[in-house]
């Protein structure tokens, strides 16, 4: 019981960051810490400058003690109307904070913590902060309840209008309404890097992301003092976004809300517009980005999709422009056919694979050119017949 | 992929393993699973029934246990004991009952009621009051609300209209609108307009190359572009393929061998890959792929329920879907 009130009461402070440790913290409770103390006043945890250590072991010894403690503790919550006795509310706080911390798909203890903040025992600020030192630890940054209760926090502590009708009753979950500065906007999408960087292919941080990305171009066509800087967080996110995609070549993930980021940003544009800054979008053409990352690294399928998103984002596909729909298509089926193109005598096989970047195996390239070339006509109303198994085959 | 042919489908093996899970109840595993434990006696209850043993799990107990996760407050059924309500689990149970022939011990119209107070504003369902949204429960919503016979309650042109918002560039479905294409979700999102009779707001075509490039050279299939293939998918993109009546772009023989091959032959059971652990949701979707692809032995299972097919015939729910032939041992 007592490890759980310790541990419950260091997540609820709550720290910076929290880390999960291997073993059972045996190691840090013989060594001196760096000011000299020789006591570990937390131990079997370790908690230094607010970043909290916990050994894995002890997490998951507490794990079944806490759901007992919770089961005790939540009968108040089915009498809502009766504000929880002191006892009752630690051991939710404490025991919710060990269950989702070890268990972030606990549905029920979420649900409990979600009920604290509304009858304002737990700070919304705070659990917010809690909720962020979460999202970094790799067991919870991909759980979707996480991400959910977070855009629910970011209500709450901005006090919206859409907060200010989600009494307990169901709202829609959304980021629209939510008018952040732009620099909690820069601190939100920090945080879903945070989680791709510890989860790669991170779905919900992404999807996350999206509706943060939404939410920046609706604020940026309203008229407001603020538009302008929304509009700028936009931007820095697609150089940043362009740079994480070339430091990413098989994160599809990355390259499908690039391609969204894109058409998203050029709707606001049309309603801001601002010359050096449309110069700059159109700089930023992803089908170039695509071809260029493809030469280099042409066994990525991620790439070769990314470059059909880019086709399709960018409009150069659009049934209402078939001159520039066949022009394109052209244009791309020459690029496909180049990496098949035998070199001079002396030169190697297929000079374009063997000069790209990655050691790439030409079985390989040819399939994900094979799905190119088939989607290319397809997008001109020629599919091809021969057989739909090229996925295997190639 | 080995040339050697890979080692039968070995059913009665399998049919212990499922008998054992919940032996071990101290289990941490067992505890932290808890907040699934309806889904996984779904999962169970429907694998043992595809490979032509339903009774081998105790009818009664389960169908008591079943009704304790009841939450009689909300008005429908939580994951287990003292878990609050939840669509997903409420669906599960109403899974399980139909197969059980235990429907009657319902509250129907209070479950309905539950059900449809979760529908959003723009059309897609929560999971519970907590509020988290996807199109998975769209499905189970979908799922439960036809097969308790009271689909028409549900306002469908606008449950299709959300849907339909969720269909990306490539063809493909998310969790939600602007989420990534995923096998599952694209799963989920296909049975959903199947049961609404709303297939045709899908680009077929374009969904089904979508599909069949899941499948990668050693046969298996993954969920999403340069993930690694997963057993599971057998299902979530066979079942859709079914659903879209293109079950033979997929390579049957090569995905065949590779579920054979994802087999423990010594518990039982069936993992997400060769040589991994097994667990009891891998265990159903292999055998659930392995019965659309017509593996002798196994009975028929609807793909849009993910439930055997008589249970579904027997109701006058089956759609237009294809799997292959049953195949003679």
């Amino acid at each position: 019981m007592s490890v759980i009130k310790q541990l419950g009461a260091l997540l609820n402070r709550p720290p910076k960051s929290i880390e999960i440790v291997p073993g059972d913290g045996s190691d840090w409770m013989a060594e001196p810490l760096d000011d000299g103390e020789l006591f570990n006043e937390h131990q079997p945890f370790l908690l230094i400058e607010e970043n909290l250590g916990v050994p894995e072991k002890v997490l998951y010894m507490a794990y079944i003690p806490s759901v007992e403690l919770f089961a005790e503790s939540r009968h108040c919550i089915a009498s809502p109307s009766i504000f929880p006795a002191d006892h009752d509310r630690q051991n939710l706080l404490h025991s919710s904070a060990v269950i989702v911390l070890a268990n972030p798909a606990h549905q029920t203890a979420l649900n409990a913590r979600k009920w604290l903040v509304e009858l304002s025992i737990l700070e919304a600020c705070k659990e917010l902060d809690f909720i962020t030192a979460l999202l970094a630890v790799r067991n919870c940054a991909k759980q979707n309840l996480l991400w959910r209760y977070r855009r629910w926090l970011l209500l709450q502590v901005h006090k919206t209008v859409a907060a200010s009708n989600d009494m307990s009753g169901l709202s829609e979950d959304t980021l629209l309404g939510l008018a952040m500065p732009s620099e909690a906007w820069r601190h939100e999408l920090a945080t879903t890097l945070r989680a791709c960087e510890i989860y790669p292919r991170n779905y919900f941080a992404w999807s996350h992301r999206y509706l943060c990305m939404k939410t920046l171009c609706a604020l940026s066509m309203e008229s407001s003092d603020h538009a302008q800087a929304y509009q700028e967080v936009l931007f820095e996110e697609l150089v940043a976004m362009k740079r994480w995609v070339e430091l990413h070549v098989s994160d599809y993930s990355a390259m499908q809300y690039l391609c969204m980021l894109h058409s998203g940003i050029q709707s606001t544009v049309k309603h801001l517009p601002n010359l050096s800054q449309i110069a700059e979008i159109n700089d930023a053409d992803l089908v170039t980005h695509a071809c260029t990352l493809i030469e280099a690294y042409p066994d990525h399928e991620a790439l070769w999709l990314y470059l059909r998103g880019a086709l399709i984002s960018t409009g150069r596909l659009h049934a209402t422009d078939k001159a520039l729909r066949d022009a394109t298509v052209k244009e791309m089926t020459s690029f496909a056919e180049r990496f098949l193109s035998r070199g001079a005598e002396g030169e190697g096989a297929f000079p374009m694979i063997q000069h790209a970047v990655s050691a790439a195996d030409v079985s390989v390239v040819r399939r994900h050119i094979g799905r190119v070339l088939a989607w290319l006509m397809r997008q001109i109303g020629n599919p091809s017949m021969d057989d739909h198994v090229i996925a295997v085959t190639g | 992929m080995s040339s050697e042919n890979p080692p039968p489908l070995n059913i009665p093996l399998h049919i212990r393993y499922i008998q054992s899970l919940g032996e071990n109840q101290d289990d941490l595993v067992f505890h932290m699973t808890s907040h699934l434990r309806l889904n996984a006696i779904y999962w169970g209850l429907t694998a043992v029934a595809v490979m032509g043993q339903k009774d081998a799990l105790p009818r009664d107990l389960m169908v008591d246990y079943v009704m304790s996760c009841w939450d009689e407050k909300a008005g429908g059924f939580g994951a287990s004991p003292g878990h609050d309500a939840h669509i997903h689990a409420t669906s599960s149970a109403i899974q399980i009952l139909t197969m059980q022939d235990a429907i009657d011990r319902v509250d129907v119209p209070r479950v309905v009621k539950f059900i449809l107070s979760l529908q959003q504003p723009s059309g897609v369902f929560a999971g519970d009051s907590f509020g988290e949204i996807d199109t998975r429960f769209l499905f189970c919503a979908v799922l439960a609300l036809s097969v308790l016979g009271h689909l028409h309650e549900l306002d469908i042109e606008k449950t299709a209209g959300y849907i339909r918002r969720c269909k990306n560039f490539d063809g493909g479905y998310g969790a939600r609108e602007g989420a990534e294409s995923h096998a599952a979700q694209v799963f989920v999102c296909t049975a959903a307009l199947a049961i609404l009779d709303r297939l045709d707001e899908i680009d077929h075509d374009t969904l089904g190359w979508w599909l069949a490039e899941r499948q990668l050279p050693i046969g298996g299939l993954n969920g999403r572009p340069e993930k690694l293939e997963d057993v599971c998918y057998s299902f979530w993109v066979l079942s859709s393929m079914s659903i879209l009546r293109k079950v033979t772009w997929i390579d049957a023989e090569k995905l065949t061998e590779f579920v054979l091959s994802a087999q423990d032959l010594e518990d039982g059971g069936i993992a997400d890959r060769p040589g991994n652990q097994v667990d009891v949701f891998h265990t159903l979707f292999g055998v659930a792929g392995l019965s659309l692809l017509g593996y002798p032995g196994l009975e028929d299972l609807d793909p849009v329920y993910c439930m055997p097919a008589k249970f579904i015939e027997a109701k006058g729910l089956r759609t237009n879907w294809q799997s292959l032939p049953r195949r003679r041992a």
